[in-house]
């Protein structure tokens, strides 16, 4: 399920490993740092830093550490969280009533041939709302066990266990 | 030391695959994920609804931001950055234009590269299997004189060398009476020089009748130097000279190499 060959050779800075690796994870990692800045625009921008980043720092990459997917992740959600800390940003920050990543899904009007998004919005929207704010909080925002327990005002043991559950009953409607 | 299902219980793996653990706790969990296929699978099941979510949310990166993310790996400082839009917007259209023909320019260059590629890797392809049918003739070839040699009804004659013309040679005759097939094993005979063949000679001794059997026409590019002679009448001995191109019709007895009776 890794393309380890891939990652490989993007660390021996092979550029079609490279432009390879953008086609594979690139959606997702727009998906991510589009959730966090909520704007299309700045989210380009965004992934182009992380893009740079990757291709930088490719070596840097160990297994023994996490998935690859992992890596990219938390490069694309510092990135873009040192982008809306910035003041450019807040300065004309839009989109406040955002409240979680499924109001993208709940209010993407750009529909076609995103029927992945259809199908995976289907289940989304039947979670209870503290499993969208914790799939949120934990995987899109990359917040910490303690940060997502003062946030939610639940306790800090719980955390693991109702997104394990969360994420379980998603996983569960997607496979049935 | 948990086992795999309390790993896979612990509602950690979700957090792994996140990337939010604290760092020891990271690396926990990649051992257990070596140490345990089960692990692997869950954090696989995990990390596929994880890339499923993070897609569905995806407002769509336009194609552009590739050409400029490649364009920026080039030369990292002339990167295009868009929150210049406002100030430089005509600078930008301009920097897009030169970052979209890049891009083509760069497509171009793999596709051509790849096209090379891969007759490259065909041409190898058909070099390797040729190699291969040789090699498969070579070895049938060898299979056939081995199984030749080891009949029965095999005469194995040597033929010394004639002294008083050439020392240090020696040949070898293979000879089946019955089926009027000879194999000649010449490796011990030196190259014939330029313009000259062997030609290898079947005697009768009383009275001595000579008759050619064969002109050794392709001494040079036989690997085992060993050659298949048909129709060979009956003989009570084999005789090699050397003769011009193209052969004789009775011996050189002055270029005798090797004669010997069966």
């Amino acid at each position: 399920m890794q393309p380890d060959l891939l990652i490989e050779r993007l660390q021996q800075k092979d550029e079609r490993a490279f432009a390879k690796i953008y086609e594979l994870y690139s959606e997702n990692i727009f998906g991510v740092i589009h959730v966090i800045v909520k704007d299309v625009a700045v989210a380009d921008e965004v992934m182009q830093d992380v893009f740079l980043k990757v291709w930088d720092k490719a070596e840097s990459y160990t297994g023994n550490k996490g998935r690859f997917f992992t890596w990219l992740l938390n490069i694309a959600r510092n990135a873009a969280i040192d982008k809306i800390r910035s003041k450019a940003f807040k300065n004309a920050q839009k989109n406040e009533d955002v409240e979680t990543f499924a109001f993208f899904l709940e209010n993407d009007e750009n529909l076609d041939g995103k029927t992945d998004s259809i199908g995976i919005g289907k289940w989304v929207n039947k979670l209870k709302p503290i499993c969208k704010r914790v799939i949120d909080l934990l995987f899109f925002k990359g917040y910490t066990q303690n940060e997502a327990a003062e946030t939610l005002e639940i306790p800090l043991g719980t955390v693991k266990s109702r997104n394990r559950n969360c994420l379980k009953k998603l996983r569960e409607e997607i496979e049935a | 030391m948990k086992d795999a299902n309390e790993y896979i219980e612990s509602g950690q793996l979700e957090l792994f695959v996140y990337g939010v653990l604290p760092e020891n706790e990271m690396q926990e969990i990649a051992a257990a994920v070596s140490k345990y296929p089960s692990v692997q699978a869950e954090v696989e099941r995990i990390e596929k609804v994880a890339l499923q979510l993070s897609r569905a949310v995806s407002p769509g990166s336009k194609p552009e931001n590739f050409v400029q993310i490649y364009q920026g790996l080039r030369d990292q400082d002339t990167v295009v950055s868009v929150s210049k839009k406002q100030n430089w917007s005509s600078l930008l259209a301009w920097a897009a234009v030169a970052a979209l023909l890049v891009g083509i320019f760069w497509m171009f260059q793999q596709k051509s590269t790849l096209t090379n590629e891969l007759e490259q890797a065909a041409l190898e392809k058909q070099e390797i299997e040729n190699r291969l049918l040789e090699a498969k003739n070579d070895l049938q070839g060898q299979a056939e004189i081995l199984a030749f040699i080891r009949n029965n009804n095999i005469d194995v004659i040597d033929l010394p060398a004639n002294e008083d013309v050439i020392e240090n040679a020696y040949a070898k005759v293979f000879y089946d009476e019955e089926s009027q097939v000879a194999y000649l094993d010449l490796q011990g005979l030196p190259e014939p020089p330029e313009g000259m063949v062997y030609q290898a000679w079947s005697l009768l001794m009383d009275p001595l009748t000579p008759s050619s059997i064969g002109v050794i026409e392709n001494f040079e590019n036989s690997d085992s130097k060993i050659f298949e002679i048909k129709n060979i009448p009956t003989s009570e001995a084999f005789g090699i000279t050397l003769e011009p191109a193209g052969g004789s019709e009775t011996p050189t007895l002055s270029n005798l190499y090797v004669l010997g009776t069966v």
